[in-house]
């Protein structure tokens, strides 16, 4: 019989592996918060445009996930991009139009928007 | 020439570091210039960090991640890797086992970042709070699993204990204490239940946890209730939080596909499950009596304890309850360990607590700090101070059970004894921050008129005595205060506090008396003088037309909507006093400047 610690270390195991294969194998992953005050703020509207833009320019290479809110509730929308190699950059006050301008900048040209950044 | 660096290395220099890290510095020095990094990085060195034990400590700059127990071979793997490829050195990470704060490389924004350590929100603004595969990918579960197999019952509360964890509802009651309690009565059943209620007017503490990390609130609850010997938990949630409901709805079932809820928890004895139970949003339905009575289908109203709950609680039965965030704290201290989270934090209160941080701060959000770290902290640096360079007026702490503290207390430190010592509370996590504009007798009016809405009626001091309370704090701001005024309020107050039943009625009094304690001449100003020194009450503010600005436009007695200015084109108007209504609307339209408020 295996002890509850056993099996539960075997569960994240397989979580970590799913985590790995849904997100971590894409080399760019952006985060946009998803909570009451986030979206409140308007980042479904954000949300959605990502996933549109990643449709149209076929990025292939980019995850696009949520997470709760992490405090900076002045400042929401926020969008975490990450990136292999590259330390994550928060982008704060996104909105459709500033986050196509963020992908094609950060994402594609390499090239961190910093009055943007927190 | 001042040079554009991009990273600072600060490293310790406390008196148990120096002796190693003068050394030290000299190889980063040499390091950099070895690989051509010194227009990119300085070498700064910092006071005693606090951990001498980890020595020594390097700590990068705006990264603002340290290195622990670094040795001269490391340093070039540090440089290399960390400035040049932009990768953290894992393997020297401080703290790199505890997953209290484990994701604060992620967060970057040092300013506001920097002064937090995040226990009970370490997932929020991480992980996908809808996916219990992250939550257990970041050793989710991974408490609850150690206390099945490696703990007893009373091993687990004795742990609770150690660490010294105190209730974050308000009250700050030790948990293990109240454990202990629910473990040692009687009962063929026993009910934990998770207080999100969360009523005070600003507050969202509880909202943001559930909705960032449902998970660990859920983790934490089926821990305590194998402490206590518990099978039944129910998380009591105001109707008004859709979306986190949603998120411990997803959370529970996940859980339960797991075999993480349900019968014979991960093939043990143990069995326990988690229901929801909606408020309807009554402040008072967040005092544990009255939520007990809630659940049981009556009128959400306090009982006097004792009994208390761990006794004869729901349904009769022995149940403990805890605020949200309490319930959060448990899987981190049964995995990093009850002397970390002891380590933290001061004499009697220790840990980290959750502030909801708001008012005129420039960065309002949610912030989680030691115990110990002070109001100036958290105002100044957290929050970047006063918002459009006014000056720091109040902050009040408690919501509409605390108090407001002005400038000189600034310096106090987190904790429940000394916000208490102060005139306010520790409470839920509320923090409004005031400046020089904000009228403290309106506040206080602000925070009574909620509380005397919030009254269940039962007992006639909160009752009637917030209602007599509030009739003298209006007549005050609308210029009819009389001279006995304060002497009366501070009567009332302590009257009601003596002698109400639960702790609303008790603290009700706490927004007036402490502002008569530490702004009592801005009462008086109201009361004596007629004079509201900010500006804010309105019918104590009187508009005159200066003659020699008036251009005699006309626009004002247009405007008047009692009609109560008079002049002729051209010529100076004037305003009829008696029959003013001070609504302000003339100051606001006169292009001239012509009219002033005073
Ligand atoms: C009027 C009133 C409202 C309260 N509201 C809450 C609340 O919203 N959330 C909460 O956790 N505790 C609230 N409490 C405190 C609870 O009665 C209880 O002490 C708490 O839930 C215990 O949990 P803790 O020991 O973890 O703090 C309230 C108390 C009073 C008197
Ligand atoms: S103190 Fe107020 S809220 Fe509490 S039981 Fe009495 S009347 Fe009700
Ligand atoms: S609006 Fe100003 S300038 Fe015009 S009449 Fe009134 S006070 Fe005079
Ligand atoms: S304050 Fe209002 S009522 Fe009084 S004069 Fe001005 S517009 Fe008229
Ligand atoms: S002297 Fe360096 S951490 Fe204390």
């Amino acid at each position: 019989m295996s002890s509850p610690l056993d099996r539960l270390i075997h569960m994240q195991s397989e979580a970590k592996n799913k985590a790995t294969e849904s997100k971590l194998r894409f080399p760019v992953r952006i985060f946009v918060g998803n909570a009451t005050c986030e979206n409140a703020a308007g980042a479904v509207h954000v949300y959605n445009e990502l996933v549109k833009i990643k449709e149209e320019q076929k990025l292939d290479e980019l995850y696009i996930g949520r997470t709760g809110c992490s405090g900076r509730c002045d400042k929401e929308p926020i969008v975490q991009v990450m990136m292999d190699n590259r330390i994550p950059t928060k982008y704060f006050e996104m909105t459709p139009e500033k986050i196509r301008k963020v992908v094609e900048e950060h994402v594609i040209n390499h090239h961190v928007i910093t009055e943007w950044a927190l | 020439m001042k040079k554009d660096y991009k990273y600072a290395i600060s490293v310790c220099a406390g008196s148990k570091c120096v002796h190693l890290n003068n050394e030290l510095i000299d190889i980063i020095l040499k390091e950099i210039q070895r690989q051509g990094l010194e227009d990119q990085v300085k070498v700064t060195k910092s006071a005693c960090l606090g951990y001498c034990e980890e020595g020594p400590l390097l700590v990068i700059h705006p990264d603002n991640i340290t290195y622990a127990r670094v040795q001269k071979d490391d340093i070039a793997e540090i440089l290399s890797e960390h400035i040049k490829n932009r990768r953290w050195v894992t393997r020297l990470l401080f703290h790199r086992d505890q997953i209290a704060n484990s994701f604060f490389p992620q967060f970057g924004d040092v300013d506001f970042f920097g002064k937090q350590y995040r226990i009970t929100l370490r997932n929020c603004g991480v992980i996908d709070p809808e996916s219990i595969d992250d939550y257990l990918a970041y050793r989710g579960y991974e408490a609850l699993a150690k206390v099945l197999t490696v703990f007893s019952p009373q091993q687990v509360i004795d742990e609770i204990k150690r660490s010294g964890l105190r209730g974050r509802g308000g009250g700050g009651f030790p948990t293990g204490v109240k454990w202990q309690s629910g473990h040692d009565a009687v009962g063929d059943v026993k009910y934990m239940i998770c207080n999100a209620d969360e009523g005070d007017p600003g507050a969202f503490m509880d909202r943001s946890a559930i909705e960032g990390d449902p998970n660990t609130v859920i983790e934490g609850m089926i821990i305590g209730g194998y402490a206590v010997g518990a099978s039944k938990g129910i998380v009591y949630i105001r109707a008004e939080y859709p979306l986190a409901i949603k998120r411990l709805q997803i959370a529970i079932a996940q859980a339960r596909e797991r075999n993480l809820l349900g019968n014979n928890i991960l093939g043990s004895e143990f069995s326990f499950d988690i229901d929801l139970r909606l408020g309807a949003g009554a402040f008072v339905c967040g005092e544990e009596t009255a939520l007990i009575a809630s659940i049981e289908g009556k009128r959400g109203m306090p009982k006097p304890r004792p009994p208390f709950p761990t006794e004869k609680g729901l349904f009769d039965k022995p149940t403990v309850i805890n605020n949200v965030e309490t319930w959060a704290n448990i899987p981190v201290i049964i995995l990093d360990g009850a002397e970390h989270f002891a380590s933290m934090g001061t004499e009697k209160s220790k840990g980290t607590k959750v502030f909801a941080l708001a008012g005129a701060v420039r960065n309002t959000g949610l912030v989680e700090v030691q115990m110990g770290t002070t109001l100036r902290e958290i105002i100044f640096d957290i929050g970047g101070g006063i918002r459009d360079d006014k000056a720091f007026k109040a902050v009040q702490t408690g919501g509409p059970s605390g108090g407001c503290l002005p400038s000189q207390y600034l310096d106090t430190p987190i904790d429940y004894n000394s916000l208490m010592a102060a005139g306010s509370i520790m409470g839920s996590g509320g923090m409004i921050v005031m400046d020089e504009t904000t009228c403290m007798v309106d506040i206080a009016k602000f925070f009574l008129d909620f509380t005397q809405n919030e009254s269940c009626g039962k007992c006639t001091p909160c009752r009637e005595g917030t209602k007599r309370m509030l009739e003298i704090l209006i007549r005050i701001t609308e210029g009819a205060g009389q001279p006995d005024d304060i002497d009366k309020l501070l009567r009332l107050g302590t009257m009601i506090q003596k002698s109400s039943l639960c702790g609303l009625g008790k603290a009700s009094p706490n927004p007036v008396l402490s502002t008569i304690k530490h702004f009592r001449h801005e009462y008086e100003a109201h009361i004596f003088d007629k004079k509201c020194p900010t500006k804010t009450c309105k019918s104590l503010l009187t508009y005159t037309i200066l003659e020699d600005k008036c251009i005699g436009c006309g626009l004002c007695k247009k405007n008047c909507p009692v009609k109560c200015i008079s002049g002729e084109k051209k010529y100076s108007h004037s305003i009829n006093q008696a029959d003013c209504i001070h609504c302000g609307v003339c100051f606001s339209t006169c292009k001239f400047e012509a009219i002033i408020r005073e």
